[in-house]
């Protein structure tokens, strides 16, 4: 009885782990952005993508600016479902990708990523395309980042997207209660980098009924094809983690989260230099997602000092969901016409 | 009949559902909660901290490199890297400014000091 009951628990462990591997080995499968791409520049981890273009594509060059939390591909996330995809049909595509940052890069400070790497990208695409300014989308933290550059360096950004921005930290939200908390300076003491896997943890833990959710869906639509793709697609995104540079982590808590700098005209550069709205020139279209509870509406207004033309479109989304739920296409519209008048 | 099992069932689930995340919910927002939890990370990373630097020690006591010493040097790299990437950049900008290129003049002309000095304070 006993050795049978060893041979039944044998053959589940057995079977079990041949699901798993076989889930995991076609989770590995789906590709990191479906829209195909080459690398034209890169500097340690943080490389320049540029997406092939239709025949005969031309124009003002796009760059986008993804967020350091996570990786860029929830932007080309499939063929029906990315916003890289439809901006490569009318306009030359650049992306940078921060890579996999770990300890080497813990010492760089959050303004090398807002303004030595986004300026390195935007003077190679001048240097490659022969123009002045480039147009420019930044998503989520690439938001920030893309809104901290285009204040820094008036005379190089065209047209600025700010997809779900959070620039205004004073009413953060959920994340900004959680940042009040955070004990910055025995991170900054220990810490060379904050893992991925705890980032992910705590997107998770803030969202505790997210999971349970989410299978409910699943059991819902498990026979629809077109919603398996995506939900692997989306399942392999967020198993793929990416750690925070330390003093870049511990700069975003303090400069942003708790003292609010960039809205109040005060954050400045590693070099000295001011972040100054008021300096700020490009039209600038604020996409914000209606249910976003990462980057909550209020957080996503733009500072007082900054007189810039500036629009609105609000998607009925959550954060994640204006990239690639059924709204995404919208979203995505919106950019585009945005951007081409 | 079965129909009004599944039914309660389903009811059953809704209002289970409902009443977690309403708890879970407040128990995640509680800044009480958060700031004690905040204390206990604090706590980990300070004894990470100590437990690092007496690996440190240890290792500077047997002349070996530690996990800092190896960061260190890493990071030194990155910085090296850094430097060569801006060289480069520079001397790109002045043999494009020295051909007359257009767009590399206007960048040249763009130069990080200039636009620095504008803004700073």
């Amino acid at each position: 009885m006993i050795a049978n009951m060893d041979t039944i628990a044998q053959q589940l462990d057995a079977i079990s782990e041949h699901y798993l591997r076989q889930t995991a080995g076609e989770l590995d499968t789906y590709p990191r952005g479906v829209t195909p791409r080459e690398e034209v520049w890169r500097a340690g981890n943080v490389s320049l993508l540029r997406f092939e273009s239709p025949e005969g594509v031309e124009g003002q060059p796009i760059l986008i600016v993804p967020s350091l939390i996570n990786r860029w591909y929830v932007l080309d996330i499939t063929e029906e479902v990315s916003f890289i995809r439809e901006f490569a049909q009318k306009r030359p595509v650049y992306l940078i990708d921060w890579g996999y940052p770990g300890a080497e890069v813990g010492h760089l400070p959050l303004s090398h990523y807002y303004h030595r790497s986004i300026k390195r990208a935007v003077r190679f695409m001048r240097r490659e395309h022969g123009c002045e300014k480039v147009d420019m989308l930044g998503y989520c933290i690439g938001g920030t980042m893309a809104y901290a550059f285009s204040c820094l360096e008036p005379d190089m950004v065209d047209h600025l997207v700010l997809l779900t921005a959070p620039i205004d930290f004073k009413d953060s939200g959920i994340f900004g209660t959680y940042a009040d908390h955070f004990p910055t300076e025995e991170f900054k003491q220990s810490m060379d980098f904050m893992p991925g896997w705890l980032l992910a943890f705590s997107f998770n833990f803030v969202q505790p009924m997210g999971t349970w959710q989410k299978t409910k869906m699943f059991k819902d639509k498990f026979e629809s094809k077109g919603f398996m793709k995506l939900y692997n697609a989306m399942e392999r995104w967020i198993a793929d983690p990416v750690s925070y540079p330390g003093k870049a982590y511990y700069h975003m808590l303090t400069e942003l989260y708790k003292e609010n700098l960039l809205s109040q005209g005060k954050l400045k550069t590693a070099e000295g230099l001011l972040v100054d709205p008021a300096a700020r020139r490009s039209k600038a279209l604020i996409l914000n997602a209606g249910k976003d509870h990462i980057a909550p509406l209020c957080t996503t207004q733009l500072p007082q000092s900054d007189k810039a033309p500036v629009k609105q479109v609000t998607i009925p989304s959550g954060h994640i969901g204006i990239t690639t739920g059924r709204n995404s296409k919208d979203a995505s519209k919106s950019a585009l016409e945005f951007i081409m008048n | 009949m079965f129909n009004m099992g599944e039914d309660m069932m389903k009811q059953w689930a809704e209002n289970w559902e409902k009443l977690m995340g309403d708890q879970l919910e407040k128990l995640v927002t509680n800044e009480k909660f958060i700031s004690e939890m905040s204390k206990s990370i604090a706590a980990t990373m300070t004894g990470k901290a100590v437990y690092s630097k007496m690996l440190d020690e240890q290792m500077a006591a047997m002349n070996l490199p530690s996990r800092t010493d190896i960061v260190k040097i890493m990071q030194k790299l990155t910085d090296i890297e850094e430097r060569l990437v801006d060289l480069t950049e520079k001397f790109e900008d002045y043999v494009d400014a020295n051909e007359n290129r257009p767009a590399a003049a206007a960048a040249a002309g763009a130069a990080p000091e200039a636009k620095g000095k504008k803004h700073k304070k």
